[in-house]
């Protein structure tokens, strides 16, 4: 006996949907979201022999740092909350300036000046934050090059991401900027 | 359908009579339509056959290297496109070979299981895309979903079985992953996995149920392991014995369904139960503390603890006094009783240990005593490996000294020998008593 072909198309249309979802959130924050520049410390050097992807760190990793800032005290456990960033006053430079994280929050603020912005983060096992944009994969021509300009910006202290920023506080990774260089993916 | 080197054969037969007189041509016709002589495929065809996928291949290595090749140069909603475009194709092209054709039926399914792989691939390519990070259970999860909604839908067998593997890897992850994420799809598999009990009829599959069940138990160890490890065992194992699904409908006798899971529930539950006591013979288990912390539990997860609760005690009560049932099921959740109330009352470890020894002891020999009865093979090798493995978990958890050691061993190799080779035996003969 042959299946009729809803029997067929309805799942398929059911993984389209998961994908589309997967790639929708994403995708419209790539488009619509706001630009914010985060310096970076240090790019894990260890990472980048392995394969193709990247660690990235922040100053705002590390809770010591998070603690320091305006409502920073009540971050413990396994926490949700939401960083507030100013943007740098000089916003034409080249190499573009880094904002600068000035408070935390822990829920989502609503019509922030345009000059700031919010990124969600998560504490986990109450020592590090991680806020999803800990990772970034380099595509294997641009690896050589890649690498030898991390090493150069590790040496410098001048490493930076470009990301984009949804209303959900979501942040995607754009870019990286090495000194002068940027390098989209 | 007969062979098809067979019906090769006749078709030529039967081409040669019909071409002497033999036989009329209506006569040929009807046969030709019997044994299906148009979906005969002869050896050039067969050739062709390879060709056609040979090319076809070849064809979509180039096309995999090409957008491989081309990868980074495209933007983002190009390459989402670009794999949902894969997905649709692989799909497609498998259900149409499977179910609209005659000879390719094999690789239209095996392209659909590509298909069900590629979701995966593709799912972890956006993410990859967009530099999302994320853990990799979230991805098996819905990966999971996706096939199995597939394969329930066309009734593919091996394409749910493949659905239920990656869902179950998911859950594993979900359960271990030290961050506490929240996920729907792992929070509610207490009840899903329930629920996708219904697959098994659906598909008349027992492969399916066993890997349901064992996606069944793993969420019931997720809500009980906090609160009492011993019960992670016992309650699963009551409940499948419980397992019914041979109730008859109506009075007209039709039955829940064509193909009953039962036997297979009921072993299940031997096997869980035999686990569960084997693993509590060891004294160090138990002297792992259990934890009593108070645990954050959802609401729904309190109600579900509850029902299932419920459930194992309405199975041991009404199979203990309800149910006019043979000795041996009553032996069985008599031991399971002994082993909740030792669970769940603080004695010394000391003295649970030998309690729970003693009840696995009972336990094997009931199912080599049930195994001799009814000529059962499984049930007689079970206990009987069941038995070996206590008595040699017990002469090396105690430290015995090597000459005992030797001794356990030869002794438990006699015994397996001599009795398995007698059981066979007596197998044989109750078979020459049934059939003379």
């Amino acid at each position: 006996m042959k299946l009729s072909y809803w029997r067929f198309l309805i799942p398929l249309a059911f993984q389209i949907t998961i994908v589309a979802s997967v790639a929708l959130v994403p995708l419209s924050i790539v488009l619509t979201g706001k630009t914010v520049i985060l310096r970076t410390t240090a790019f894990d050097p260890y990472e980048l022999l392995r394969g193709y992807s990247q660690v990235l760190n922040y100053e705002f990793n590390l809770l010591e740092n998070l603690k320091k800032l305006p409502g920073g005290k009540e971050l413990e456990g396994n926490r949700e909350f939401y960083l507030i960033f100013v943007a740098p006053k000089n916003t034409n430079s080249v190499p573009p300036l880094p904002w600068q994280p000035i408070e935390i929050v822990y829920t989502l603020p609503q019509n922030l000046p345009p000059d700031r912005v919010a990124i969600k983060g998560k504490l986990i096992g109450g020592y590090i934050a991680d806020y999803g944009i800990e990772k970034i994969y380099i595509p294997e021509t641009e690896r050589e090059q890649i690498n030898q300009a991390v090493n150069e910006a590790n040496r410098k202290q001048e490493g930076a991401v470009e990301v984009k920023v949804g209303r959900s506080g979501q942040a995607i990774l754009r870019s990286l900027w090495i000194g002068s260089s940027r390098y989209e993916f | 359908m007969a062979r098809k080197e067979f019906r090769r054969q006749l078709k030529k037969e039967v081409e040669q009579w019909q071409q002497e007189g033999f036989i009329s041509e209506e006569l040929y016709q009807q046969i030709a339509d019997r044994y299906e002589f148009q979906n005969l495929t002869t050896s050039s065809q067969v050739f062709s056959t390879i060709l056609y996928c040979l090319g076809g291949i070849l064809i979509g290595i180039a096309v995999i290297t090409f957008v491989a090749a081309n990868w980074q140069y495209l933007n983002r909603i190009q390459r989402v496109l670009l794999l949902i475009t894969w997905l649709i194709t692989i799909n497609s092209l498998g259900f149409h070979l499977w179910q609209r054709t005659n000879n390719y039926r094999r690789l239209g399914q095996g392209l659909l299981l590509i298909g069900g792989i590629s979701l995966g691939a593709v799912i972890a390519l956006i993410a990859q895309t967009f530099n999302l990070s994320g853990e990799p259970f979230g991805l098996f999860l819905i990966w999971g979903i996706g096939v199995i909604a597939m394969g329930a839908s066309l009734q593919f067998q091996t394409l749910t079985m493949l659905g239920l593997i990656l869902l179950g890897i998911g859950y594993s992850g979900y359960r271990f992953n030290w961050r506490q994420e929240f996920n729907l799809i792992g929070l509610s598999m207490p009840v899903l996995s329930i629920l996708l009990l219904s697959l098994s009829y659906w598909l008349e599959s027992k492969a399916v149920f066993v890997l349901v069940v064992l996606l069944w138990i793993e969420s019931i160890f997720e809500l009980l392991s906090q609160i009492n490890r011993p019960l992670c065992w016992i309650v699963p194992a009551l409940i499948l014995w419980g397992y019914n699904d041979t109730l008859k409908l109506d009075r007209l006798g039709s039955y829940l369904s064509a193909k009953t899971m039962q036997p297979i529930a009921r072993f299940l539950s031997l096997l869980v139960g035999a686990i569960g006591l084997y693993r509590y013979s060891f004294w160090f288990v138990w002297n792992q503390e259990i934890s009593t912390e108070s645990i954050d539990y959802w609401y729904y997860e309190e109600l579900y603890f509850g029902l299932m609760l419920g459930i194992a005690i309405y199975v041991l009560v009404s199979q203990l006094f309800l149910v006019r049932n043979d000795i041996m099921t009553k032996i069985y959740l008599g031991i399971m009783t002994i082993f909740t109330a030792f669970a769940l009352l603080n004695f010394d470890p000391l003295f649970n240990v030998f309690i729970v020894n003693c009840l696995l002891a009972i336990f094997s020999i009931g199912l080599i005593r049930l195994g001799i009865e009814k000529g059962e093979r499984r049930n007689f090798w079970f206990g009987i490996i069941l038995l070996c493995l206590q008595i040699i978990s017990r002469t090396f958890e105690y430290d015995a000294g090597l000459l005992l050691k030797a001794f356990t061993f030869a002794l438990c190799g006699i015994a397996i020998l001599s009795l398995g080779i007698w059981f066979e035996r007596y197998l044989q003969n109750l078979s020459r008593e049934v059939n003379p």
